[in-house]
């Protein structure tokens, strides 16, 4: 809560570059928020977020130039493609379990990077296509930051109102013990097809949002192994399981990133990687658990 | 298509490691391209800076490998028995290594590509000098694991940790040690097919990755666990491959095995050989 008012005033006093930051930040956040909806709240492994956003992305991009409406139909285009594709995905892979779901959907992911490269008429390749800015003629960062904080809030709280619904329970019945939740008559390939539906969907308003906001959308964006590592290390680190995690998790990665790009960007991904095999290791539940564990010690500290 | 045979055996021996991982241990290594590239590395190195000759370079690039997967499956993957949900842990943990280990070769290597010397020059018929080479040495590779795991003490044990974990414990067999080995020889065989192919691919960072997918696919193609299965995955995605880029269009190469393995995936799961769960 007290996070959002922050965010809320921070371009009061924040420079331009760092509202960047923070709107790219933003994009994270929802990535993240709709990959840990799969991963850490229904326990399935799903690969392949980032090629949602791309496909979310590339339909709006691509409907709106063949079709010349504006660009808000864009996002109601890039979130059905998203929708569709989640359906699509889930029809497909659903009835695996575990591993090899996790390499269905990185294959796929895989599939939609290599078709989107390829194919260089329609997408334009790894160029990418540009596209119309999303507030044409704009050039402060300022309302795109407010949309993107106001989808990050969006897309928090609806997830919040599902997940502690009768909904979540079934989600994460199914991550606890999937036969069990099917045994006490939780239907889990609807349900998982749900979270992948959901997911997919703000993964692909994200891309959408993404797309408009920087004018073009390239390939880059769905590609499998550097994207899908960001949004897992953003996860892990923010927190798996729970909705702040991720949110914090994606700013804090991606404030880092900034930060150190003076030092070579494979230098911080390095260090992540470091930071996320310590987590595993020690703290599973991230930055979150972390904070939960400091508010305990200073609360019995203060009754001493 | 003769091509496409060749090639799907030096595959195969990629997909040899992964295989031997997850049925010894249970669990999916999505590290095991990095090891296929760190083997290219080493094996580049040996030869070049210390200018040892290819039969003597790709061997202790075997064995660095194979060190390094015994220390990482002791500080990593040791306490993931200990876990609730492992086979989550072991995906988490693996893919984080990429991530480490990719990065690292940025880093220490350059994020570009070398070439290492060629292994025979002279070619023979259709193949090139290095490929031959890798050929036969795919095929003798498979051929002393085959044996390995069919004949020695070690592989028996292996079969049995592969059938019922806990019995071959109960029975006498060292699990941890057992599980280091494989995990060893595993990233050997990685390396061993990263410093065949590293002529022919190129080494770079990123080979990995490629390697991982090919890895995958075709064990998923032939049967998780089984040998005969990876070679015969192997050879089938040599041949769909090589069907597929002259037919069809050759910038799609990847998503023909892709999409071999996800109709597997979907009517087969357990592969040509693989065993039911």
């Amino acid at each position: 809560m007290v996070l959002f008012i922050v965010l809320a005033i921070l371009p009061t006093i924040v420079s331009s570059h760092w509202l960047q930051v923070l709107i790219l930040g933003f994009y994270y956040a929802l990535m993240a928020l709709s990959w840990d909806l799969i991963m850490g709240y229904t326990g399935q492994f799903s690969w392949g977020q980032q090629s949602f956003a791309a496909i979310g992305g590339y339909g709006s991009v691509l409907l709106l130039a063949g079709l010349q409406f504006p660009v808000v139909v864009g996002f109601a285009l890039g979130g059905v493609a998203a929708i569709a594709s989640g359906l699509l995905l889930g029809l497909i892979c659903l009835r695996m379990r575990g591993f090899y779901l996790c390499l269905a959907t990185w294959v796929f992911g895989e599939t939609v990077y290599t078709i989107l490269a390829v194919e260089q008429e329609i997408t334009g390749g790894t160029r990418g296509i540009f596209t119309s800015y999303l507030f044409p003629g704009v050039q402060s960062p300022i309302p795109y930051y407010y949309l993107g904080l106001g989808l990050v809030v969006l897309s928090y709280v609806t997830l919040y109102r599902i997940t502690s619904s009768r909904w979540g329970l079934y989600l994460t019945a199914i991550r606890d013990d999937e036969d069990a939740a099917e045994m006490m008559g939780v239907n889990t390939y609807r349900w998982k097809t749900f979270s992948f539906v959901l997911s997919g969907f703000w993964s692909g308003i994200a891309g959408v949002f993404y797309a408009h906001y920087n004018g073009m959308i390239a390939p880059s964006i769905g590609s499998s192994f550097p994207e899908m590592a960001l949004i897992f290390a953003m996860v892990v680190l923010g927190g798996m399981g729970t909705l702040v995690g991720p949110i914090v998790g994606a700013l804090v990665i991606t404030f880092a990133s900034e930060y150190l790009r003076g030092v070579a960007r494979n230098l911080t991904m390095l260090i992540f990687a470091i930071l996320i095999l310590a987590i595993m290791r020690f703290l599973r539940g991230g930055l979150v658990e972390l904070s939960q564990k400091i508010r305990v010690e200073y609360l019995s500290r203060k009754q001493d | 298509m003769f091509l496409g045979v060749v090639i799907g055996i030096i595959y195969a021996l990629t997909g040899l490691g992964l295989t031997l991982v997850f049925g010894v241990m249970r669990i999916a290594n999505f590290a095991h391209g990095e090891f296929y590239m760190l083997g290219g590395y080493s094996a580049y190195f040996f030869i070049t800076l210390y200018g040892l000759p290819p039969y003597v370079a790709i061997p202790l690039a075997m064995a660095t490998v194979f060190l390094l997967g015994l220390i990482i499956e002791r500080t990593l993957l040791r306490p993931m028995t200990r876990l609730e949900r492992p086979a989550e842990y072991a995906i988490f943990i693996t893919f984080t290594l990429r991530l480490l280990f990719v990065n690292l070769a940025i880093i220490i290597f350059g994020p570009f590509y070398r070439k290492p010397p060629d292994f025979i020059s002279q070619g023979f018929w259709l193949l090139s000098g290095n490929e031959v080479v890798a050929l036969v040495t795919s095929i003798a590779m498979i051929a002393t694991v085959t044996l390995l795991v069919g004949r020695t003490r070690i592989g028996r044990n292996w079969r049995a940790m592969s059938e019922d974990r806990r019995t071959a414990r109960i029975l006498g067999v060292n699990v941890n040690k057992m599980n280091s080995l494989v995990f060893g020889a595993a990233t050997a065989l990685a390396a061993l097919a990263g410093a065949l192919m590293g002529p022919v691919y190129l080494v770079g960072p990123t080979v990995g990755t490629d390697a991982l997918l090919r890895g995958y696919v075709i064990i998923a193609i032939g049967g998780m666990g089984s040998i005969p299965g990876t070679v015969a995955g192997g050879i089938l995605l040599g041949i769909v491959e090589g069907f597929g880029s002259v037919f069809i269009a050759p910038a799609y190469k990847t998503v023909y095995g892709f999409l071999l393995m996800l109709i597997f995936l979907i009517v087969k799961p357990t592969g040509l050989f693989g065993w039911q769960e």
